[in-house]
């Protein structure tokens, strides 16, 4: 379970998140819309640890652990994934090589065992088979030469890979046409499960015909300033935010 | 202040083997010996004066008495056996600049002569003595080396090793060595010049290679010197027509480093690769000069030097690349790049294109960047630790200067040593 109290947080002296309140409980999808510039990026990279966010007050807590003020490898290893908006290339570095370091990482710190090689491998493939990825994205080098919709497949590979207790998705869906956001969507819905829960940040009401969520919350201006069912979604698709954000 | 006579009067007391040597040397040393001589007297140390030397002070050398050893070696087998190199066909050891028989191994491999050069081996006639410096003095108090021929048509499957090892000592110890390698026409060997050098130890070597033509060489130095050790080099390639010459230097140690790479592109069709990596920390020296002299047309020279340079380190890369009137279609590319991981590090790089022919193609190009910052972070939030994920993003950087070591054995060491040194790269940030 996440829970998010009364975060506040600047970037060079700018605040940004105002006084921010969320809880997601366990096996439940949970989805933030808003406006340009509300704070939801900020919000998901200020959960996962970056450090050009300083966080003036409140608390961010993962299953009773705090989260603030622990290193970004830490969080992971706690059970928190980002799915990035705009995914790194890392020249030199392959997918396989990245994907299998990450996930010894985590297990290393979390007191388990270095995962067998040929399991490793027959999971990776059977992921890379949800998600229709040609074997050759295992060699490449991670993101580098890769279509905006190859990206972010990849991040949704790491999901599967690294099988987060909460996954948060900074728009996986923009940039992606129909067929890419249906692959995508199976992805994530593959790793549904009681424990696991996932905060989808989303532009569209789109995305979330194929990720359901259990609650969509509005953030406006560095505040959730609405929550509701799935259907506010569609009630916002058609209204805007403008009236909120009055 | 040391006049250059007390400096070479110096050098020759503490040098037995020149005091009994002229004698009943050939007459190429004892020729080579009095030009290093002459030379020395007239130029005397570099200073960080001379426009060659301006980023690299050669004080810590130039202001120690040094030394010689022309003891036997008490160094034995468990001492060296970790820089052996695993698919060397040929080993020869020299400790402290004096050759090490029960050391060296190696068959009699057919097509090729190899022996060190206190058994008198006759070298080409056209060596030319250097013109002052630590090269000269290198030409008047060499002390041993190797040299090797390759007869023509003879191609070499193994690595020929040379290792040369200096050995803890209470005086400051420098030892001068001089190798040889000739190969003739249609000829082709893989040389692995090593350097280990402890602390306090002075190292000066000079290598003299000849490439007959169509001959291919792929030679390498890899320099692993302690914080306190001194490194001065020097190779000298000449090149003629159809050769190819493959140059890889690695800056693996810890200590002071300074080499000039020289390759003469004498006849047409020649082609040169030169690869370097460095990777420097505290407050380690490591300086290359590179030149390549292109006499001869429609040649082509490729040259990519990279390293990471952290703590106080210094680096200096001038890559001289000069196109005579002659060598037109010349095809010419040199690169530098280079990631300083702390404030205090420097970088000094300098392409200088000389080109005098119009019918040429000759590009350079230069980087000083910083490790990328997301990357690092992506790499933290996917549960990678940050020395782990700073480790992945140098060797990643690095690698591609091991694309082009033909041997897999060599390759792995290189790679065994990178990721070391890597490690304690990262454990300082």
């Amino acid at each position: 379970m996440l829970e998010i109290k009364n975060l506040h947080a600047n970037i060079e002296g700018t605040p940004i998140i105002k006084g921010l309140n969320l809880t997601v409980p366990d096996g439940e999808i949970h989805a933030i819309m808003g406006p340009n510039g509300a704070g939801k990026s900020t919000l998901a990279q200020i959960i996962a640890g970056h450090s050009d966010y300083e966080v003036t007050e409140g608390e961010v807590i993962l299953d009773g652990v705090s989260l603030l003020g622990t290193e970004p490898e830490d969080r992971a290893a706690a059970g928190l994934f980002l799915g990035f908006q705009y995914p790194v290339e890392i020249p030199g570095v392959t997918n396989f090589s990245f994907l299998k370091t990450a996930l010894n990482s985590q297990r290393k710190q979390q007191g388990q065992d270095e995962i067998d090689s040929v399991d490793f491998f027959t999971d990776l493939k059977k992921n890379m088979a949800i998600l229709e990825m040609d074997p050759s994205f295992r060699g490449r080098f991670v993101n580098v030469g890769f279509s905006g919709g190859e990206k972010k497949r990849n991040e949704i590979l790491q999901l599967l890979t690294l099988m987060p207790k909460m996954a948060i998705l900074d728009e996986t869906d923009s940039g992606l046409d129909i067929d890419a956001l249906r692959v995508v969507s199976k992805g994530v819905n593959s790793m549904r499960s009681p424990d696991r829960s996932c905060l989808v940040i989303t532009h569209y009401q789109r995305l979330l015909d194929y990720i359901v969520p259990d609650v969509v919350h509005v953030l406006v201006d560095g505040k959730i300033v609405q929550s509701g069912d799935k259907t506010l979604a569609s009630k916002l698709e058609k209204s805007g935010y403008t009236e909120l954000q009055a | 202040m040391t006049t250059n006579n007390e400096i070479i009067s110096n050098y020759k007391r503490g040098h037995l083997l020149y005091g009994q040597g002229p004698n009943n040397e050939l007459p190429w040393k004892k020729a080579l010996r009095v030009a290093g001589l002459e030379s020395f007297v007239e130029s005397g140390y570099p200073s960080h004066k001379d426009e060659a030397w301006r980023y690299s002070n050669p004080k810590r050398i130039t202001s120690t008495s040094w030394s010689h050893s022309d003891a036997e070696s008490s160094v034995t087998e468990t001492e060296i056996v970790q820089h052996r190199l695993e698919g060397a066909v040929t080993e020869l050891v020299f400790i402290d600049g004096n050759f090490c028989d029960d050391l060296s191994r190696g068959a009699s491999i057919a097509g090729i002569t190899i022996e060190p050069i206190s058994k008198n081996s006759e070298v080409p006639s056209d060596i030319v003595p250097s013109s002052g410096g630590f090269a000269s003095l290198n030409d008047a108090f060499f002390q041993n080396g190797v040299v090797i021929n390759v007869l023509e048509n003879h191609e070499i499957d193994g690595i020929i090793h040379l290792m040369f090892v200096s050995t803890d000592s209470d005086s400051e110890t420098a030892s001068h060595i001089k190798n040889f390698v000739t190969l003739g026409e249609g000829a082709a060997a893989t040389v692995v010049e090593s350097y280990v050098g402890c602390n306090n130890s002075f190292c000066n070597t000079k290598s003299h290679l000849t490439l007959a033509k169509g001959a291919a060489l792929e030679h390498h130095i890899l320099e692993l010197g302690s914080k306190e050790s001194h490194w001065v080099g020097e190779t000298i390639c000449n090149q003629d027509r159809d050769s190819a010459y493959d140059s890889h230097t690695f800056w693996l140690g810890e200590g002071w480093a300074r080499n000039n790479l020289v390759v003469k592109m004498n006849g047409v069709e020649g082609f040169c690769n030169l690869s370097g990596l460095y990777l420097t920390d505290n407050r380690q020296h490591v300086d290359n000069h590179t030149e390549i002299d292109h006499v001869a047309p429609h040649c082509t020279s490729r040259e990519l030097y990279k390293g990471v340079v952290s703590g106080k380190s210094r680096v200096v890369f001038n890559g001289r690349v000069l196109v005579r009137r002659e060598a037109q279609r010349t095809d010419s590319d040199q690169a530098n790049h280079n990631i300083l991981l702390t404030r205090d590090a420097e970088i000094d790089t300098k392409p200088e294109l000389e080109i005098y022919a119009d019918d040429v193609k000759c590009a350079h190009g230069t980087t000083i960047g910083q490790l990328d910052a997301q990357a690092l972070h992506y790499l933290r939030v996917r549960g990678i630790p940050k020395a782990m994920a700073l480790e992945m993003l140098t060797t990643a950087f690095v690698m591609e200067q091991l694309d082009g070591v033909e041997h897999e054995s060599l390759k792995a060491r290189y790679s065994a040593l990178i990721s070391e040194r890597l490690t304690e790269l990262g454990k300082s940030l």
